[in-house]
Protein backbone atom coordinates (compact mmCIF):
# COMPACT_ATOMS: atom_id res chain seq x y z
CA UNK A 1 0.00 0.00 0.00
CA UNK A 2 2.91 2.35 0.55
CA UNK A 3 3.34 2.58 -3.21
CA UNK A 4 -0.24 3.71 -3.64
CA UNK A 5 0.28 6.40 -1.04
CA UNK A 6 3.46 7.62 -2.71
CA UNK A 7 1.78 7.52 -6.10
CA UNK A 8 -1.26 9.50 -5.00
CA UNK A 9 0.94 11.97 -3.17
CA UNK A 10 3.02 12.51 -6.29
CA UNK A 11 -0.01 12.48 -8.57
CA UNK A 12 -1.76 15.51 -7.15
CA UNK A 13 1.47 17.49 -7.21
CA UNK A 14 2.02 16.55 -10.83
CA UNK A 15 -1.60 17.44 -11.56
CA UNK A 16 -1.26 20.88 -10.00
CA UNK A 17 2.03 21.57 -11.77
CA UNK A 18 0.58 20.22 -14.99
CA UNK A 19 -2.48 22.45 -14.74
CA UNK A 20 -0.38 25.51 -13.92
CA UNK A 21 2.13 25.00 -16.70
CA UNK A 22 0.56 22.59 -19.15
CA UNK A 23 -2.80 24.32 -19.23
CA UNK A 24 -1.80 27.73 -17.90
CA UNK A 25 0.84 28.55 -20.48
CA UNK A 26 -1.32 27.57 -23.48
CA UNK A 27 -4.13 29.67 -22.00
CA UNK A 28 -1.79 32.65 -21.78
CA UNK A 29 -0.74 31.88 -25.34
CA UNK A 30 -4.39 31.89 -26.43
CA UNK A 31 -4.95 35.18 -24.65
CA UNK A 32 -1.92 36.52 -26.49
CA UNK A 33 -3.39 35.45 -29.80
CA UNK A 34 -6.70 37.05 -28.98
CA UNK A 35 -4.96 40.25 -27.92
CA UNK A 36 -2.96 40.26 -31.11
CA UNK A 37 -6.08 39.83 -33.19
CA UNK A 38 -7.81 42.56 -31.24
CA UNK A 39 -4.79 44.79 -31.65
CA UNK A 40 -4.85 44.25 -35.41
CA UNK A 41 -8.43 45.42 -35.52
CA UNK A 42 -9.84 42.01 -36.26
CA UNK A 43 -12.71 41.86 -33.90
CA UNK A 44 -15.85 39.90 -33.85
CA UNK A 45 -19.28 40.84 -32.79
CA UNK A 46 -21.93 38.93 -30.98
CA UNK A 47 -23.38 36.03 -32.79
CA UNK A 48 -26.87 37.23 -32.11
CA UNK A 49 -26.48 40.43 -34.08
CA UNK A 50 -29.25 40.92 -36.58
CA UNK A 51 -28.52 39.97 -40.10
CA UNK A 52 -29.60 43.35 -41.38
CA UNK A 53 -26.68 44.99 -39.65
CA UNK A 54 -24.11 42.64 -41.00
CA UNK A 55 -23.32 44.27 -44.30
CA UNK A 56 -19.91 45.64 -43.64
CA UNK A 57 -17.80 47.30 -46.28
CA UNK A 58 -14.14 46.55 -46.14
CA UNK A 59 -11.76 49.38 -46.71
CA UNK A 60 -9.54 47.88 -49.29
CA UNK A 61 -9.97 50.35 -52.04
CA UNK A 62 -6.28 50.49 -52.77
CA UNK A 63 -6.12 46.81 -53.36
CA UNK A 64 -7.19 45.47 -56.70
CA UNK A 65 -9.88 42.92 -56.43
CA UNK A 66 -7.71 40.43 -58.21
CA UNK A 67 -5.39 40.25 -55.21
CA UNK A 68 -8.17 39.87 -52.77
CA UNK A 69 -8.41 36.52 -51.10
CA UNK A 70 -11.23 35.11 -49.16
CA UNK A 71 -10.60 32.37 -46.71
CA UNK A 72 -13.33 30.42 -45.21
CA UNK A 73 -12.53 28.71 -42.02
CA UNK A 74 -15.06 26.86 -40.10
CA UNK A 75 -13.51 26.06 -36.84
CA UNK A 76 -15.61 25.67 -33.81
CA UNK A 77 -16.82 28.47 -31.67
CA UNK A 78 -19.61 30.96 -32.07
CA UNK A 79 -20.49 31.77 -35.60
CA UNK A 80 -18.82 34.96 -36.59
CA UNK A 81 -17.18 36.50 -39.53
CA UNK A 82 -14.09 38.60 -39.39
CA UNK A 83 -13.06 40.89 -42.11
CA UNK A 84 -9.74 42.52 -42.01
CA UNK A 85 -8.70 44.41 -45.01
CA UNK A 86 -6.82 47.22 -43.51
CA UNK A 87 -3.51 46.55 -45.18
CA UNK A 88 -1.88 44.41 -47.74
CA UNK A 89 -3.89 42.09 -49.88
CA UNK A 90 -7.39 42.26 -48.63
CA UNK A 91 -8.59 39.13 -47.03
CA UNK A 92 -12.00 38.32 -45.80
CA UNK A 93 -12.02 35.70 -43.16
CA UNK A 94 -15.19 34.01 -42.34
CA UNK A 95 -15.00 31.96 -39.25
CA UNK A 96 -18.19 30.35 -38.28
CA UNK A 97 -19.37 27.03 -37.20
CA UNK A 98 -23.01 27.50 -37.79
CA UNK A 99 -25.48 29.68 -39.49
CA UNK A 100 -25.29 30.81 -43.05
CA UNK A 101 -22.85 33.30 -44.32
CA UNK A 102 -21.80 34.55 -47.68
CA UNK A 103 -19.00 36.70 -48.90
CA UNK A 104 -19.32 38.85 -51.94
CA UNK A 105 -16.41 40.72 -53.40
CA UNK A 106 -16.94 43.62 -55.62
CA UNK A 107 -14.05 43.63 -58.00
CA UNK A 108 -15.11 46.64 -60.03
CA UNK A 109 -14.27 49.32 -57.57
CA UNK A 110 -11.71 47.37 -55.74
CA UNK A 111 -13.85 47.32 -52.68
CA UNK A 112 -14.66 44.18 -50.88
CA UNK A 113 -17.75 43.60 -48.92
CA UNK A 114 -19.09 40.77 -46.96
CA UNK A 115 -22.65 39.88 -46.56
CA UNK A 116 -23.43 37.72 -43.65
CA UNK A 117 -26.84 36.52 -42.91
CA UNK A 118 -28.01 34.77 -39.81
CA UNK A 119 -25.65 34.76 -36.87
CA UNK A 120 -22.43 35.28 -38.80
CA UNK A 121 -21.31 38.87 -38.45
CA UNK A 122 -18.32 40.65 -39.84
CA UNK A 123 -16.67 43.58 -38.19
CA UNK A 124 -13.43 45.36 -38.82
CA UNK A 125 -11.97 47.90 -36.51
CA UNK A 126 -9.06 50.22 -36.05
CA UNK A 127 -5.64 48.98 -35.00
CA UNK A 128 -5.06 48.96 -31.26
CA UNK A 129 -1.38 49.09 -30.26
CA UNK A 130 -2.28 48.22 -26.69
CA UNK A 131 -3.68 44.89 -27.83
CA UNK A 132 -0.62 44.13 -29.89
CA UNK A 133 1.70 45.01 -27.01
CA UNK A 134 -0.34 42.94 -24.58
CA UNK A 135 -0.29 40.02 -26.99
CA UNK A 136 3.47 40.06 -27.28
CA UNK A 137 3.83 40.49 -23.51
CA UNK A 138 1.77 37.35 -23.00
CA UNK A 139 3.86 35.52 -25.59
CA UNK A 140 6.96 36.60 -23.66
CA UNK A 141 5.59 35.00 -20.49
CA UNK A 142 5.00 31.79 -22.41
CA UNK A 143 8.52 31.88 -23.82
CA UNK A 144 9.88 32.30 -20.29
CA UNK A 145 7.90 29.23 -19.28
CA UNK A 146 9.35 27.25 -22.17
CA UNK A 147 12.85 28.45 -21.30
CA UNK A 148 12.23 27.26 -17.75
CA UNK A 149 11.33 23.85 -19.12
CA UNK A 150 14.48 23.79 -21.24
CA UNK A 151 16.56 24.84 -18.25
CA UNK A 152 15.06 22.06 -16.21
CA UNK A 153 15.87 19.42 -18.86
CA UNK A 154 19.45 20.57 -19.28
CA UNK A 155 20.02 21.07 -15.55
CA UNK A 156 18.65 17.62 -14.73
CA UNK A 157 21.06 16.08 -17.18
CA UNK A 158 23.98 17.75 -15.46
CA UNK A 159 22.95 16.79 -11.96
CA UNK A 160 21.14 19.97 -10.96
CA UNK A 161 17.54 20.69 -10.19
CA UNK A 162 15.40 23.79 -10.18
CA UNK A 163 14.69 25.13 -6.74
CA UNK A 164 11.54 27.20 -6.33
CA UNK A 165 11.99 28.02 -2.65
CA UNK A 166 12.86 31.59 -3.55
CA UNK A 167 10.84 34.03 -5.62
CA UNK A 168 12.77 33.18 -8.73
CA UNK A 169 13.94 29.66 -9.64
CA UNK A 170 17.55 28.77 -8.93
CA UNK A 171 19.73 25.80 -9.81
CA UNK A 172 20.92 23.60 -6.98
CA UNK A 173 22.84 20.34 -6.98
CA UNK A 174 20.75 17.23 -6.57
CA UNK B 1 30.26 -13.29 -28.18
CA UNK B 2 27.26 -13.12 -25.83
CA UNK B 3 28.30 -9.62 -24.84
CA UNK B 4 28.38 -8.56 -28.49
CA UNK B 5 24.89 -9.95 -29.00
CA UNK B 6 23.64 -8.10 -25.92
CA UNK B 7 25.14 -4.83 -27.12
CA UNK B 8 23.65 -5.21 -30.61
CA UNK B 9 20.29 -6.18 -29.18
CA UNK B 10 20.34 -3.27 -26.73
CA UNK B 11 21.04 -0.83 -29.55
CA UNK B 12 18.28 -2.45 -31.58
CA UNK B 13 15.93 -1.91 -28.65
CA UNK B 14 17.05 1.70 -28.47
CA UNK B 15 16.28 2.06 -32.17
CA UNK B 16 12.78 0.64 -31.74
CA UNK B 17 12.33 2.88 -28.71
CA UNK B 18 13.08 5.85 -30.95
CA UNK B 19 10.68 5.07 -33.77
CA UNK B 20 8.03 3.83 -31.39
CA UNK B 21 8.05 7.08 -29.47
CA UNK B 22 8.33 9.59 -32.31
CA UNK B 23 4.57 9.84 -32.19
CA UNK B 24 4.60 11.02 -28.59
CA UNK B 25 6.17 14.30 -29.57
CA UNK B 26 5.25 14.77 -33.18
CA UNK B 27 1.95 13.04 -33.98
CA UNK B 28 -0.18 16.10 -33.28
CA UNK B 29 2.13 18.47 -35.16
CA UNK B 30 2.03 16.16 -38.17
CA UNK B 31 -1.73 15.71 -37.96
CA UNK B 32 -2.41 19.45 -37.91
CA UNK B 33 0.25 20.04 -40.58
CA UNK B 34 2.08 22.40 -38.26
CA UNK B 35 5.13 20.55 -39.53
CA UNK B 36 5.60 18.44 -42.62
CA UNK B 37 5.99 14.79 -41.65
CA UNK B 38 9.63 14.48 -42.67
CA UNK B 39 10.50 17.79 -41.04
CA UNK B 40 8.81 16.70 -37.83
CA UNK B 41 10.69 13.41 -37.52
CA UNK B 42 13.97 15.09 -38.45
CA UNK B 43 13.47 17.75 -35.76
CA UNK B 44 12.52 15.12 -33.22
CA UNK B 45 15.52 12.98 -34.17
CA UNK B 46 17.94 15.86 -33.74
CA UNK B 47 16.42 16.83 -30.38
CA UNK B 48 16.60 13.23 -29.18
CA UNK B 49 20.25 13.13 -30.20
CA UNK B 50 20.96 16.37 -28.36
CA UNK B 51 18.95 15.19 -25.37
CA UNK B 52 20.89 11.96 -25.13
CA UNK B 53 24.12 13.91 -24.80
CA UNK B 54 22.70 16.47 -22.39
CA UNK B 55 22.53 14.05 -19.53
CA UNK B 56 25.75 13.16 -17.78
CA UNK B 57 24.02 11.21 -15.05
CA UNK B 58 24.58 7.46 -15.21
CA UNK B 59 21.40 5.41 -15.48
CA UNK B 60 23.34 2.34 -14.42
CA UNK B 61 20.73 1.24 -11.93
CA UNK B 62 17.87 1.31 -14.40
CA UNK B 63 17.00 -2.38 -13.92
CA UNK B 64 16.71 -1.94 -10.14
CA UNK B 65 13.26 -0.50 -10.68
CA UNK B 66 11.83 -3.92 -11.44
CA UNK B 67 14.40 -6.70 -10.92
CA UNK B 68 17.14 -7.58 -8.47
CA UNK B 69 20.15 -8.30 -10.63
CA UNK B 70 22.20 -5.33 -9.41
CA UNK B 71 22.96 -3.83 -6.05
CA UNK B 72 22.26 -0.22 -5.16
CA UNK B 73 25.57 0.97 -6.54
CA UNK B 74 24.80 -0.57 -9.90
CA UNK B 75 27.23 -3.46 -9.60
CA UNK B 76 25.85 -6.84 -10.74
CA UNK B 77 24.90 -9.34 -8.05
CA UNK B 78 27.95 -11.50 -7.32
CA UNK B 79 26.06 -14.77 -7.69
CA UNK B 80 25.27 -13.93 -11.30
CA UNK B 81 28.86 -13.36 -12.30
CA UNK B 82 30.00 -16.95 -12.51
CA UNK B 83 31.01 -18.23 -15.92
CA UNK B 84 31.92 -14.78 -17.18
CA UNK B 85 28.55 -13.34 -16.18
CA UNK B 86 26.75 -15.42 -18.78
CA UNK B 87 23.68 -15.92 -16.58
CA UNK B 88 23.22 -12.19 -16.21
CA UNK B 89 23.93 -11.56 -19.88
CA UNK B 90 21.30 -14.10 -20.88
CA UNK B 91 18.71 -12.46 -18.62
CA UNK B 92 19.48 -9.08 -20.15
CA UNK B 93 19.45 -10.48 -23.68
CA UNK B 94 16.15 -12.29 -23.20
CA UNK B 95 14.64 -9.21 -21.55
CA UNK B 96 15.72 -6.99 -24.42
CA UNK B 97 14.27 -9.44 -26.93
CA UNK B 98 10.97 -9.35 -25.04
CA UNK B 99 10.97 -5.56 -25.22
CA UNK B 100 11.83 -5.42 -28.91
CA UNK B 101 9.28 -8.04 -29.96
CA UNK B 102 6.51 -6.23 -28.08
CA UNK B 103 7.60 -2.87 -29.51
CA UNK B 104 7.53 -4.26 -33.04
CA UNK B 105 4.21 -6.01 -32.58
CA UNK B 106 2.51 -2.91 -31.20
CA UNK B 107 4.09 -0.86 -33.99
CA UNK B 108 2.70 -3.30 -36.53
CA UNK B 109 -0.72 -2.87 -34.99
CA UNK B 110 -0.27 0.89 -34.81
CA UNK B 111 -0.64 0.96 -31.04
CA UNK B 112 1.25 3.46 -28.92
CA UNK B 113 2.58 1.48 -25.97
CA UNK B 114 5.36 2.25 -23.56
CA UNK B 115 8.85 1.18 -24.64
CA UNK B 116 10.04 1.47 -21.06
CA UNK B 117 7.31 -0.84 -19.88
CA UNK B 118 8.14 -3.26 -22.68
CA UNK B 119 11.77 -3.32 -21.53
CA UNK B 120 10.76 -3.72 -17.91
CA UNK B 121 8.31 -6.46 -18.86
CA UNK B 122 10.96 -8.34 -20.79
CA UNK B 123 13.40 -8.06 -17.90
CA UNK B 124 10.80 -9.17 -15.37
CA UNK B 125 9.90 -12.20 -17.50
CA UNK B 126 13.50 -13.20 -18.08
CA UNK B 127 14.32 -12.73 -14.40
CA UNK B 128 11.30 -14.77 -13.32
CA UNK B 129 12.45 -17.55 -15.61
CA UNK B 130 16.04 -17.30 -14.46
CA UNK B 131 15.86 -16.43 -10.79
CA UNK B 132 12.27 -17.05 -9.78
CA UNK B 133 9.82 -14.82 -7.94
CA UNK B 134 12.46 -13.57 -5.51
CA UNK B 135 14.41 -12.02 -8.38
CA UNK B 136 11.70 -9.48 -9.11
CA UNK B 137 11.34 -6.19 -7.27
CA UNK B 138 7.58 -6.16 -6.90
CA UNK B 139 6.98 -3.28 -4.53
CA UNK B 140 10.30 -1.86 -3.35
CA UNK B 141 11.30 -1.51 0.30
CA UNK B 142 8.58 0.92 1.26
CA UNK B 143 10.82 3.98 1.40
CA UNK B 144 9.79 5.36 -1.98
CA UNK B 145 7.76 4.71 -5.10
CA UNK B 146 9.48 1.61 -6.43
CA UNK B 147 9.17 -1.82 -7.96
CA UNK B 148 6.84 -3.21 -10.58
CA UNK B 149 3.86 -1.75 -8.76
CA UNK B 150 5.33 1.67 -8.06
CA UNK B 151 7.34 2.22 -11.24
CA UNK B 152 5.15 0.50 -13.79
CA UNK B 153 1.60 -0.35 -12.80
CA UNK B 154 0.50 2.69 -10.80
CA UNK B 155 2.02 5.29 -13.17
CA UNK B 156 0.41 3.47 -16.09
CA UNK B 157 -2.99 4.04 -14.52
CA UNK B 158 -2.46 7.50 -13.08
CA UNK B 159 -0.32 9.37 -15.61
CA UNK B 160 -2.71 9.22 -18.62
CA UNK B 161 -5.52 10.48 -16.41
CA UNK B 162 -3.46 13.41 -15.17
CA UNK B 163 -2.31 14.29 -18.68
CA UNK B 164 -5.84 13.93 -19.98
CA UNK B 165 -7.28 16.28 -17.36
CA UNK B 166 -4.58 18.88 -18.00
CA UNK B 167 -5.07 18.74 -21.77
CA UNK B 168 -8.86 18.76 -21.52
CA UNK B 169 -8.89 21.81 -19.26
CA UNK B 170 -6.34 23.59 -21.45
CA UNK B 171 -8.20 22.80 -24.66
CA UNK B 172 -11.59 23.80 -23.31
CA UNK B 173 -10.39 27.17 -22.06
CA UNK B 174 -8.33 27.85 -25.19
CA UNK B 175 -11.39 27.33 -27.36
CA UNK B 176 -13.41 29.62 -25.14
CA UNK B 177 -10.75 32.32 -25.37
CA UNK B 178 -10.19 32.11 -29.10
CA UNK B 179 -13.81 31.68 -30.12
CA UNK B 180 -14.43 33.96 -33.05
CA UNK B 181 -10.81 34.99 -33.52
CA UNK B 182 -9.83 34.93 -37.17
CA UNK B 183 -8.22 31.74 -38.33
CA UNK B 184 -5.15 33.56 -39.61
CA UNK B 185 -4.28 34.39 -36.03
CA UNK B 186 -5.16 31.09 -34.41
CA UNK B 187 -3.76 28.74 -37.05
CA UNK B 188 -0.40 30.44 -37.32
CA UNK B 189 -0.08 31.21 -33.63
CA UNK B 190 -0.90 27.76 -32.38
CA UNK B 191 1.30 26.26 -35.06
CA UNK B 192 4.28 27.77 -33.27
CA UNK B 193 2.86 26.72 -29.94
CA UNK B 194 2.72 23.15 -31.15
CA UNK B 195 6.25 23.15 -32.51
CA UNK B 196 7.65 24.58 -29.28
CA UNK B 197 5.88 22.14 -26.98
CA UNK B 198 6.60 19.16 -29.22
CA UNK B 199 10.28 20.08 -29.22
CA UNK B 200 10.31 20.08 -25.44
CA UNK B 201 8.82 16.59 -25.37
CA UNK B 202 11.42 15.36 -27.88
CA UNK B 203 14.28 16.78 -25.87
CA UNK B 204 12.98 15.34 -22.61
CA UNK B 205 12.54 11.97 -24.31
CA UNK B 206 16.15 11.96 -25.47
CA UNK B 207 17.47 12.74 -22.01
CA UNK B 208 15.41 9.98 -20.40
CA UNK B 209 15.09 7.03 -22.73
CA UNK B 210 18.56 6.86 -24.26
CA UNK B 211 19.94 6.67 -20.75
CA UNK B 212 18.16 3.39 -20.15
CA UNK B 213 19.93 1.66 -23.00
CA UNK B 214 23.23 3.15 -21.94
CA UNK B 215 22.68 1.73 -18.47
CA UNK B 216 21.79 -1.73 -19.76
CA UNK B 217 24.83 -1.91 -22.05
CA UNK B 218 27.14 -0.72 -19.30
CA UNK B 219 25.69 -3.30 -16.92
CA UNK B 220 26.46 -6.00 -19.48
CA UNK B 221 30.01 -4.68 -19.86
CA UNK B 222 30.52 -4.78 -16.10
CA UNK B 223 29.02 -8.27 -15.80
CA UNK B 224 31.39 -9.59 -18.46
CA UNK B 225 34.40 -7.86 -16.92
CA UNK B 226 34.91 -5.31 -19.69
CA UNK B 227 34.17 -2.25 -17.55
CA UNK B 228 34.46 -1.51 -13.84
CA UNK B 229 33.66 2.17 -13.37
CA UNK B 230 30.29 2.57 -11.68
CA UNK B 231 30.34 6.35 -11.99
CA UNK B 232 30.84 6.71 -15.71
CA UNK B 233 29.91 4.97 -18.90
CA UNK B 234 32.13 4.42 -21.94
CA UNK B 235 31.93 7.17 -24.54
CA UNK B 236 31.20 4.72 -27.32
CA UNK B 237 28.18 3.48 -25.39
CA UNK B 238 26.86 7.00 -25.05
CA UNK B 239 27.46 7.83 -28.70
CA UNK B 240 26.04 4.60 -30.08
CA UNK B 241 22.91 4.75 -27.90
CA UNK B 242 22.32 8.40 -28.78
CA UNK B 243 22.71 7.73 -32.49
CA UNK B 244 20.48 4.64 -32.34
CA UNK B 245 17.57 6.43 -30.66
CA UNK B 246 17.96 9.43 -32.96
CA UNK B 247 17.98 7.27 -36.09
CA UNK B 248 14.98 5.36 -34.83
CA UNK B 249 13.16 8.61 -34.17
CA UNK B 250 14.02 9.89 -37.63
CA UNK B 251 12.75 6.69 -39.21
CA UNK B 252 9.39 7.56 -37.68
CA UNK B 253 6.93 4.96 -36.50
CA UNK B 254 4.35 6.16 -39.00
CA UNK B 255 1.71 3.65 -38.00
CA UNK B 256 1.75 4.89 -34.43
CA UNK B 257 1.96 8.51 -35.51
CA UNK B 258 -1.15 7.94 -37.59
CA UNK B 259 -3.06 6.36 -34.72
CA UNK B 260 -2.12 9.07 -32.25
CA UNK B 261 -2.56 11.95 -34.68
CA UNK B 262 -5.58 10.83 -36.67
CA UNK B 263 -7.12 7.82 -34.99
CA UNK B 264 -8.07 8.92 -31.51
CA UNK B 265 -9.63 12.22 -32.44
CA UNK B 266 -9.39 14.87 -35.15
CA UNK B 267 -6.88 17.41 -33.97
CA UNK B 268 -6.54 21.06 -34.90
CA UNK B 269 -3.70 23.42 -33.91
CA UNK B 270 -5.18 24.80 -30.68
CA UNK B 271 -5.89 21.25 -29.56
CA UNK B 272 -2.41 20.13 -30.57
CA UNK B 273 -0.85 22.95 -28.57
CA UNK B 274 -2.91 22.08 -25.51
CA UNK B 275 -2.13 18.38 -25.83
CA UNK B 276 1.62 18.82 -26.33
CA UNK B 277 1.94 21.50 -23.66
CA UNK B 278 0.06 19.30 -21.23
CA UNK B 279 2.29 16.36 -22.06
CA UNK B 280 5.48 18.40 -21.75
CA UNK B 281 4.42 19.91 -18.42
CA UNK B 282 3.37 16.58 -16.94
CA UNK B 283 6.57 14.85 -18.09
CA UNK B 284 8.82 17.59 -16.72
CA UNK B 285 6.87 17.98 -13.47
CA UNK B 286 6.95 14.23 -12.92
CA UNK B 287 10.64 14.10 -13.59
CA UNK B 288 11.20 16.97 -11.16
CA UNK B 289 9.14 15.29 -8.44
CA UNK B 290 10.59 11.81 -9.02
CA UNK B 291 7.27 10.42 -10.18
CA UNK B 292 7.99 7.70 -12.74
CA UNK B 293 5.81 7.66 -15.81
CA UNK B 294 5.78 6.70 -19.44
CA UNK B 295 6.03 9.37 -22.12
CA UNK B 296 3.68 7.32 -24.27
CA UNK B 297 0.95 7.16 -21.66
CA UNK B 298 1.20 10.87 -21.03
CA UNK B 299 1.15 11.80 -24.72
CA UNK B 300 -1.80 9.54 -25.41
CA UNK B 301 -3.72 10.75 -22.38
CA UNK B 302 -3.14 14.32 -23.54
CA UNK B 303 -4.51 13.63 -27.00
CA UNK B 304 -7.61 11.99 -25.56
CA UNK B 305 -8.00 14.91 -23.15
CA UNK B 306 -7.73 17.43 -25.96
CA UNK B 307 -10.49 15.54 -27.77
CA UNK B 308 -12.70 15.65 -24.70
CA UNK B 309 -11.99 19.33 -24.12
CA UNK B 310 -12.82 20.60 -27.58
CA UNK B 311 -16.50 21.36 -28.00
CA UNK B 312 -17.99 19.11 -30.63
CA UNK B 313 -14.97 16.85 -30.99
CA UNK B 314 -15.35 13.10 -31.08
CA UNK B 315 -13.02 10.66 -29.33
CA UNK B 316 -12.90 7.28 -31.02
CA UNK B 317 -13.13 5.15 -27.93
CA UNK B 318 -12.71 1.95 -29.89
CA UNK B 319 -9.20 3.05 -30.86
CA UNK B 320 -8.46 4.36 -27.40
CA UNK B 321 -9.74 1.11 -25.91
CA UNK B 322 -7.36 -0.95 -28.03
CA UNK B 323 -4.48 1.19 -26.83
CA UNK B 324 -5.45 0.88 -23.20
CA UNK B 325 -5.72 -2.87 -23.65
CA UNK B 326 -2.22 -2.86 -25.13
CA UNK B 327 -0.96 -0.95 -22.09
CA UNK B 328 -2.50 -3.46 -19.76
CA UNK B 329 -0.88 -6.43 -21.43
CA UNK B 330 2.49 -4.82 -22.21
CA UNK B 331 4.13 -6.05 -19.03
CA UNK B 332 2.87 -9.66 -19.14
CA UNK B 333 3.25 -9.96 -22.92
CA UNK B 334 6.83 -8.68 -23.04
CA UNK B 335 7.48 -10.70 -19.90
CA UNK B 336 6.22 -13.87 -21.53
CA UNK B 337 8.50 -13.37 -24.52
CA UNK B 338 11.41 -12.61 -22.20
CA UNK B 339 10.75 -15.72 -20.14
CA UNK B 340 10.43 -17.99 -23.17
CA UNK B 341 13.62 -16.56 -24.63
CA UNK B 342 15.47 -17.19 -21.40
CA UNK B 343 14.23 -20.77 -21.21
CA UNK B 344 15.27 -21.43 -24.80
CA UNK B 345 18.67 -19.82 -24.35
CA UNK B 346 19.24 -21.59 -21.06
CA UNK B 347 18.15 -24.95 -22.46
CA UNK B 348 20.54 -24.69 -25.39
CA UNK B 349 23.18 -23.20 -23.13
CA UNK B 350 26.23 -20.97 -23.49
CA UNK B 351 27.01 -18.98 -26.58
CA UNK B 352 24.89 -21.26 -28.75
CA UNK B 353 21.86 -20.48 -26.57
CA UNK B 354 22.40 -16.74 -26.94
CA UNK B 355 22.81 -17.19 -30.69
CA UNK B 356 19.52 -19.08 -30.90
CA UNK B 357 17.75 -16.33 -28.97
CA UNK B 358 19.25 -13.68 -31.22
CA UNK B 359 18.30 -15.65 -34.34
CA UNK B 360 14.72 -15.95 -33.13
CA UNK B 361 14.67 -12.19 -32.62
CA UNK B 362 15.92 -11.59 -36.16
CA UNK B 363 13.32 -13.97 -37.59
CA UNK B 364 10.46 -12.43 -35.61
CA UNK B 365 11.57 -8.92 -36.56
CA UNK B 366 11.87 -9.83 -40.24
CA UNK B 367 8.44 -11.46 -40.23
CA UNK B 368 6.82 -8.38 -38.70
CA UNK B 369 8.66 -6.07 -41.07
CA UNK B 370 7.48 -8.07 -44.07
CA UNK B 371 3.96 -8.09 -42.69
CA UNK B 372 4.13 -4.32 -42.38
CA UNK B 373 4.69 -3.99 -46.14
CA UNK B 374 1.04 -4.85 -46.55
CA UNK B 375 -0.91 -1.71 -45.87
CA UNK B 376 2.21 0.35 -45.61
CA UNK B 377 1.98 3.63 -43.72
CA UNK B 378 4.60 6.28 -44.32
CA UNK B 379 5.06 10.03 -44.46
CA UNK B 380 2.93 10.27 -47.58
CA UNK B 381 -0.25 8.72 -46.27
CA UNK B 382 0.12 9.24 -42.54
CA UNK B 383 -2.48 12.01 -42.60
CA UNK B 384 -5.08 10.24 -44.71
CA UNK B 385 -8.55 10.13 -43.31
CA UNK B 386 -8.94 7.53 -40.62
CA UNK B 387 -10.39 4.24 -41.91
CA UNK B 388 -10.33 5.64 -45.41
CA UNK B 389 -13.55 7.50 -44.93
CA UNK B 390 -13.55 11.27 -44.66
CA UNK B 391 -14.04 12.22 -41.09
CA UNK B 392 -16.11 15.22 -40.16
CA UNK B 393 -13.93 18.28 -40.41
CA UNK B 394 -13.48 20.63 -37.53
CA UNK B 395 -16.47 22.64 -38.66
CA UNK B 396 -19.52 20.93 -37.42
CA UNK B 397 -21.85 22.70 -39.83
CA UNK B 398 -20.91 23.78 -43.34
CA UNK B 399 -21.54 27.31 -44.48
CA UNK B 400 -23.56 26.75 -47.58
CA UNK B 401 -23.66 30.12 -49.23
CA UNK B 402 -19.99 30.88 -49.30
CA UNK B 403 -17.91 28.11 -50.83
CA UNK B 404 -18.51 28.90 -54.47
CA UNK B 405 -17.65 32.54 -54.10
CA UNK B 406 -14.93 31.99 -51.59
CA UNK B 407 -13.29 29.26 -53.60
CA UNK B 408 -13.29 31.33 -56.72
CA UNK B 409 -11.78 34.30 -55.04
CA UNK B 410 -9.24 32.26 -53.14
CA UNK B 411 -8.19 30.59 -56.37
CA UNK B 412 -7.54 33.95 -57.94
Amino acid sequence: MHNLGFALDGAWQVLLAGLALGAGLPILFALGIRSLAWGAGATTSAAAAPAAASLVPVTTSAVPAATTGTVLNGSSGPASAVLNGSSGPASALLNGSSGTASAVLDGVSGESSAVASGPAVAVSGPRRPVGTALGYALFAVVVIGVMLGLTFIVASGFGYKLDFSTIYPTLVEK
Amino acid sequence: MILALVVITALAFDFTNGFHDTANAMATSIATKALRPKTAVALSGVLNLVGAFLSVEVALTVTNAVVKIQDKSGAPKAELLADGGNALLLIILAGLVGGIVWNLLTWLLGLPSSSSHALFGGLVGATLAGLGLAGVNWGGDGSKLDGVIGKVLLPAVISPVIAGVVAAVGTWIIFKITAGVAARFTEQGFRWGQIGSASLVSLAHGTNDAQKTMGVITLALIASGHWSDLENIPLWVKVSAAVAIALGTYLGGWRIIRTLGKGITDINPPQGTAAQSGAAAVILASSHLGFALSTTHVATGSVIGSGLGRPGAVVRWAVAGRMILAWLITLPAAGLVGAVMFWIGDAVGGTAGALVVFTLLVLASAAMYLRSRTGKVDHENVNDDWDGSPTPPAVTTPVPAVPAVAANVAAS
